[in-house]
């Protein structure tokens, strides 16, 4: 995948779960999941901004390019 | 979804009404060749110069071979229309029988037409020019086969939409 996600290593540097994190921002578990597998076809720049503001941090700590 | 049943219930209808025209097509067909007389049913045997004694077994197997072909077809739209009565739409088998119906319907339209028109040159020794009922109807066949393939394609391209949405968090 070009796009990676890592939205485990800011959770961790925050000491946040992945549930807490889901409730704050308003989505499920399971689409969260969907997010930091990878899986994930596109993001909402509204979902995005909820993570950053509930996570305080940036765009570019949770989003990488990785050159294939 | 009254209209889906109202032609999963026609279409059921009319596979049996073919299924049985076809069995009694060559019940009556073999009567007719091993010289048995009835007086069951008359047949109506319009003048037809097969030019060798296969002919008359060629002719009868093309055509029941269209109407093999169709019937399937008519089986897979049973197929679809049932899968739309669960209200199951972005499943890739509907997608599939929507288009396979719409080929085989496609076919068989041709396939009868040119059989027709063969048998009409060459047996009948008859040219028609013009739009015929036959034709017209041959041709609204081709017609709905095209538009159950526009409807695979559009219901394909509905499921990679629907699937890149579920996939946008």
């Amino acid at each position: 995948m070009s796009i990676k996600v890592n939205l485990d290593i800011v959770l961790s540097e925050r000491n946040m779960k992945s549930k807490e994190l889901a409730e704050i921002i308003g989505i499920t578990e399971a689409n969260l999941s969907i997010l930091k597998s990878g899986k994930a076809k596109a993001i909402r720049f509204s979902t995005l901004e909820a993570i950053c503001k509930a996570l305080d941090c940036q765009p570019s700590d949770i989003l990488e390019y990785i050159q294939d | 979804m009254n209209s889906a049943k109202t032609l999963y219930s026609i279409l059921n209808v009319i596979i049996f009404l073919l299924l049985m025209g076809i069995g009694l097509g060559v019940f009556f067909f073999l009567m007719l060749l091993l010289g048995i007389k009835q007086d069951v049913v008359n047949l109506r045997v319009d003048l037809i110069n097969f030019k060798t004694e296969a002919m008359p077994y060629v002719y009868t197997v093309l055509r029941l071979g269209v109407y093999v072909i169709f019937i399937n077809a008519l089986w897979n739209l049973r197929k679809a229309t049932k899968l739309f009565l669960k209200n199951d739409f972005y499943n890739y088998k509907l997608i599939r029988v929507l288009e396979i119906s719409g080929k085989l319907m496609i076919i068989s339209a041709i396939s009868a037409w040119s059989i027709d028109w063969i048998s009409d040159v060459f047996f009948k020794f008859r040219i028609s020019i013009g739009l015929s009922e036959t034709t017209l109807v041959y041709l609204f066949v081709i017609a709905i086969g095209l538009f159950l393939m526009l409807i695979s394609k559009v219901l394909n391209d509905a499921k990679t939409m629907k699937e890149e949405n579920d996939l946008t968090i």
